[in-house]
């Protein structure tokens, strides 16, 4: 079982380490697990026999058949797959209002992300609307599900909506201040940022793994999810040495790009930072319909100016062309900011050096897209 | 041959079973929201999509065979 947001990772490393087992995601830690890693033996009854066995009693087990018990416990049953037949109980005698949370579970199993959310948007509705304090105990278990469906929509190309990375991020960090001791929701949110100052290596192994099964004549399986920098113990290869931190354009002579030919969204972890916190932006660059990135020419620069309300990371960074003579992918870069003690709300201001391309005419522009970051204090 | 009350008795029988076994009693699931499994208690039943093919799996499925629950992160 994992609790981890993308499943694709896992697959890669099951198959770099030709694990053959089944592995069953649980995104939403919805049986309620607060650490991994955790054991559990478990006979062909369904009885828990050891949590946290030793090799003894693992091979004990598996040589020796157990006592059937006296009163089997039922399988859960498969109405509980079934959000709209969960749905279907509202207004009867049985219907609950947690069973909102559980229809919408069953929702994004399926990856129905929209009703997902409409599900579990109704359960906080409703629990304002009441003084039941079990209902309120399971607000940030509902909040936490926001972000994980949040966050799926935002990597789906089929339904993704602008700023939904950002949403996702403050869904998870108001869950996290509602139980501060739920261990895999606290890495959830780091692993988007901001870098630790001794970093955790979420996903440094990836390019063992696609070493190592290339290696075997393997294809190794395709990652669609683009890793943020806060996943890797070593700095994103986007961050340029603070040597070469010169703005590039200081007298603003590029032309500006104003007429929406691209669009912008940053996204912040934390969503909300206290004074003197660390704060990972995440700025997302896309090209409008009729626009396409030009990789034939310079590489795009992202410059962050200076603030006296705090430190960047890095100011200039990188995005290096896609491999075709002309693409539409996101673009996105990453900085850490660390805000002074008693600062007031942070207003960053930036600009992207971009080469696009417009579709009718085929031209070609070099232009200066500026921006602004705000980014709330607590 | 099944006299009328006979037949009105396994009516009243077919009926009974259908509104106990068919109609949606939802009431029995709850939100969990930490779970601790016990030595010698049935093991929380669940149901979660495989990583591999996207399909739901149960751990009830898997009745009749030891498992090895590990719960871990590639991370």
């Amino acid at each position: 079982m994992i609790q981890e947001q993308h499943a694709e990772r896992c697959r890669l490393y099951a198959q770099w380490k030709e694990f053959e087992w089944p592995i069953l995601q649980d995104r939403m830690t919805s049986i309620g697990l607060t650490e991994v890693p955790v054991a559990v033996l478990i006979d062909e009854h369904g009885i828990v026999q050891s949590t946290r066995p030793n090799r003894k009693q693992i091979v004990e087990l598996v040589a020796t058949n157990s006592p059937a018990p006296s009163s089997p416990a039922p399988p859960l049953a498969d109405k509980w797959n079934d959000p709209e037949l969960i749905l279907a109980g509202q207004g009867t005698d049985d219907w609950q209002v947690e069973h909102l949370i559980l229809a919408g579970d069953a929702f994004l199993k399926r990856n129905e992300v929209f009703s997902a959310i409409d599900c579990y948007k109704k359960f906080l509705d409703a629990e304002k609307s009441t003084s039941n304090e079990k209902l309120t105990e399971l607000i940030p278990e509902v909040q936490f599900r926001l972000g994980v469906a949040s966050r799926v929509r935002y990597d789906s190309n089929q339904s993704k909506q602008s700023g939904d990375f950002g949403i996702a991020a403050d869904w998870w960090t108001r869950a996290r201040e509602g139980n501060p001791n739920q261990y895999i929701w606290r890495r959830r949110i780091e692993q988007y940022g901001p870098r630790q100052i001794k970093p955790y290596p979420f996903y440094d192994w990836i390019e063992n793994a696609v070493a190592d099964i290339s290696a075997r004549g393997e294809t190794p399986i395709e990652l669609t999810v683009r890793l943020s920098g806060a996943e890797l113990a070593l700095p994103m290869k986007q961050d340029l040495p603070a040597t070469s931190a010169k703005n590039p354009d200081p007298s603003a002579k590029t032309e500006l790009l104003d007429n929406g030919q691209v669009s912008f969204s940053k996204s912040l972890v934390p969503s909300r930072v206290k004074t003197g916190e660390t704060v990972r932006v995440h700025l997302q660059f896309d090209p409008s319909k009729d626009i396409k990135w030009n990789n034939e020419s310079t590489p795009m620069q992202v410059w962050i100016n200076g603030s006296d309300q705090g430190t960047c990371s890095t100011q200039l960074m990188q995005v290096n062309n896609a491999k075709t003579a002309v693409s539409k992918e996101s673009r996105v870069v990453e900085f850490d900011f660390q805000t002074k003690e008693n600062s007031s709300d942070v207003e960053l201001t930036g600009y992207a050096l971009v080469n696009i391309c417009e579709d009718e005419s085929g031209q070609c522009l070099f232009r200066r897209f500026e921006f602004k970051i705000a980014i709330p204090q607590e | 041959m099944a006299t009328t009350t006979q037949r009105l008795a396994v009516t009243a029988l077919a009926f009974f079973l259908a509104t106990v076994y068919i109609s949606p009693d939802i009431s029995a699931q709850k939100v969990i929201r930490q779970y601790r499994p016990v030595k010698g208690e049935p093991h929380l039943d669940f149901s979660f999509p495989d990583i591999r093919d996207g399909k739901l799996k149960k751990l009830s499925d898997f009745r009749g065979k030891k498992v090895l629950l590990l719960h871990f992160a590639s991370w």
